[in-house]
């Protein structure tokens, strides 16, 4: 028979208690979800990886303060999407860009970071090169996504949140986030309309359209 | 798009945009009315989050990242256990109840044990305890207050008694006894009739009271009171009116009156309360004779007290049978059923009185039922209904007595 797997807030409780295991449980539960999340809003590997250990690392320092009537999951997407939102912050007024930040190309154009523009010692052919291609584009798509959508999107796509959980990590009504949710789709689906044959072309306008909420 | 789009239809999609991945476009909209635009819409989102989650791919966490943070949460976590203070279960959770239990219950079982069946048998230590509870519990007769027929004859005859005195008639002086034992036997009437009828009393000739006395004074009841001595180890006193009154208290009193009023209270043989009862029913010239006080000090064994007397057995012959009669009473209530038996044996020869022999071959019937002998008590009790059909009443009172007994030393022996 299979061991009952303890929920979230019972391996924090155990933490709490001294159980050092149950933590380790929770990392291995949960890293990759917050890393992602984390590495899709700063758009940084490496400043991603020291958020990464320091969402845990406050984990750790707030164990005492942690409550069982509040769902784990809420409280760590929490502290991770404060830590990106002071990160983008900070980022707005460094007086620097990053390597692999995007920069402007010729008649608008993306430009392609500084990193993109060394020499690489592979040669893409025009198959290999196709699906970075759209990566690119989608990544560049969701990147120009406003920030409340793209979070919304983000942590429902990539970390796989609930509409009630990013409700909650957010503090805002599951209806909004739902209606944040649509905004954003609309958004890709007007920007990525070349690659999908079924798809109509939609205007910009159509989807700035926007439906008030109770 | 979405001009067209009412707000319902943005409502049905964005409901459906949770599950629109996991569940695809048809499934959700099966759900509802077919409705061409909002399906063309979750199409579109379906193909949009199919191609981001084909662009942007999870990224593993490098190995060894979070190797530090780890360390320092083994560490908080091992301060938190060594903080932590130690949780002392209490005893009684330390002690099992597959231990205890068993040992609980024994022990309830013991306290209902003795808070229900002991007290029955508190007294029951000694066998002299335990004979002297048989014997309370088996009464040779019922005391006279609960006889309310009987309390109105000796109010009766000590009216008559009354009226004997007073006109010194010439009634012969074993009527007067007849009457006067049931009058004596009740001290509360006695006083009664002293307190009525003073003068009446003075008027009772000395020498009549003495011839009563002389009657009365019995040597069977002083042979009972013997036998009684026997039993009790010696301890004296408070014996009944053996003669017949049986509703004496067990205290001894000066009935001086009543054993013919000039006689001095402190003769032994007048102070016991068994002649005094048979000393009859003289009008004693209570003037002269102090109020009843007690000679013997108070609580004395319980003893059985003996039926009364066939009101017509006052002739000596009658009175030996009828005083061996009691004697085999309160033997048997003593537990001495073979004194009983002597007793019993020694009334029924001597007793030419159908009733004393009735009671007689009763007392037998008794200790030969109380000895198992039940075909041998049947037979007694045969006879002694041929003799006295009246008696059948004692027999099967005492009877239910015995069986009540029986039943309680039964108790006694299982216990």
């Amino acid at each position: 028979m299979a061991p009952v797997e303890r929920s979230d807030e019972e391996l924090m409780l155990a933490f709490r208690g001294g159980d050092a295991p149950a933590f380790s449980e929770l990392v291995a539960r949960h890293q990759r979800g917050v890393f992602n999340f984390v590495l899709r809003s700063v758009r940084n590997q490496g400043r991603s990886e020291e958020l990464l250990q320091e969402v845990f690392l406050r984990v750790v320092r707030a164990k005492d303060r942690y409550e069982k009537t509040a769902k784990f999951t809420t409280w760590l997407y929490s502290i991770a999407r404060n830590l990106c939102v002071d990160e983008s912050r900070r980022a707005r007024f460094r007086d620097h860009q990053s390597l692999d930040a995007k920069r402007g190309g010729k008649d608008g154009e993306d430009g392609g970071s500084m990193l993109s523009r060394l020499a690489s010692d592979t040669v893409p052919t025009d198959e290999a090169a196709e699906a970075p291609k759209i990566r690119k584009r989608l990544s560049t798509a969701v990147d120009a996504l406003p920030d409340e959508q793209r979070e919304v999107f983000l942590l429902r796509q990539v970390s796989g949140l609930s509409f009630r959980e990013i409700g909650e990590t957010l503090d805002i009504p599951e209806n909004t986030v739902k209606s944040r949710m649509r905004y954003a789709l609309e958004k890709l689906r007007s920007q990525l309309a070349d690659l999908r044959a079924d798809a109509p072309l939609q205007s910009e306008a159509s989807v700035e359209q926007e439906r008030p909420h109770a | 798009m979405p001009d067209a789009l009412s707000p319902a239809q943005l409502d049905r999609i964005e409901d459906a945009l949770e599950h629109l991945e996991r569940d695809g476009v048809d499934a959700l909209m099966s759900a509802g009315e077919p409705d061409a635009a909002v399906e063309d819409v979750l199409a579109a989102y379906h193909s949009i989050l199919q191609l981001t989650r084909e662009a942007l791919p999870p990224v593993e966490v490098p190995a060894g990242l979070l190797d530090d943070v780890l360390a320092q949460a083994h560490t908080a976590a091992t301060a938190a256990a060594a903080s932590t203070p130690e949780v002392r279960v209490p005893w009684y959770r330390r002690v099992k109840w597959n231990v205890w239990g068993p040992g609980l219950a024994f022990a309830a079982t013991a306290a209902v044990l003795l808070v229900v069946v002991r007290p029955a048998s508190d007294d029951a230590s000694s066998a002299e305890a335990r004979d002297a509870k048989v014997a309370q519990r088996t009464p040779a007769s019922p005391p006279p207050p609960e006889d309310p027929a009987k309390t109105e004859v000796g109010d009766d005859r000590l009216a008559d008694a009354t009226r004997l005195a007073e006109a010194e008639a010439d009634a012969d002086a074993d009527e007067k006894v007849g009457r006067g034992e049931g009058l004596l036997g009740d001290l509360d009437a006695e006083r009664r009739r002293d307190d009525a009828e003073p003068a009446a009393a003075e008027d009772v000739p000395v020498q009549e009271a003495q011839q009563v006395e002389k009657k009365l004074s019995l040597g069977s009841v002083r042979k009972e009171e013997k036998a009684k001595e026997e039993d009790y180890g010696g301890v004296r006193g408070g014996l009944p009116g053996a003669g017949g009154g049986g509703s004496l208290p067990s205290t001894n009193t000066k009935t001086s009156g009543a054993s013919g009023g000039k006689v001095s209270p402190s003769e032994p043989a007048k102070k016991k309360g068994g002649s005094s009862s048979n000393a009859g029913p003289t009008p004693a010239p209570t003037t002269s004779v102090p109020k009843a006080e007690p000679t013997v000090p108070a609580a004395p064994p319980p003893e059985p007290k003996p039926s009364p007397a066939p009101k017509d057995v006052v002739d000596d012959a009658g009175d030996e049978a009828w005083a061996s009669v009691v004697t085999g009473d309160t033997r048997r209530n003593a537990g001495n059923c073979n004194g009983a038996k002597a007793a019993y044996q020694e009334a029924a020869k001597a007793a030419g009185e159908d009733r004393t022999r009735a009671r007689a071959l009763a007392g037998l019937g008794l200790c030969a039922l109380a000895a198992g002998d039940d075909k041998g008590a049947e037979s007694y009790f045969t006879k002694a209904r041929k003799a006295d059909p009246s008696v059948g009443s004692f027999i099967d009172g005492e009877r239910a007595k015995l069986g009540v007994d029986n039943a309680a030393n039964a108790a006694e022996v299982d216990e």
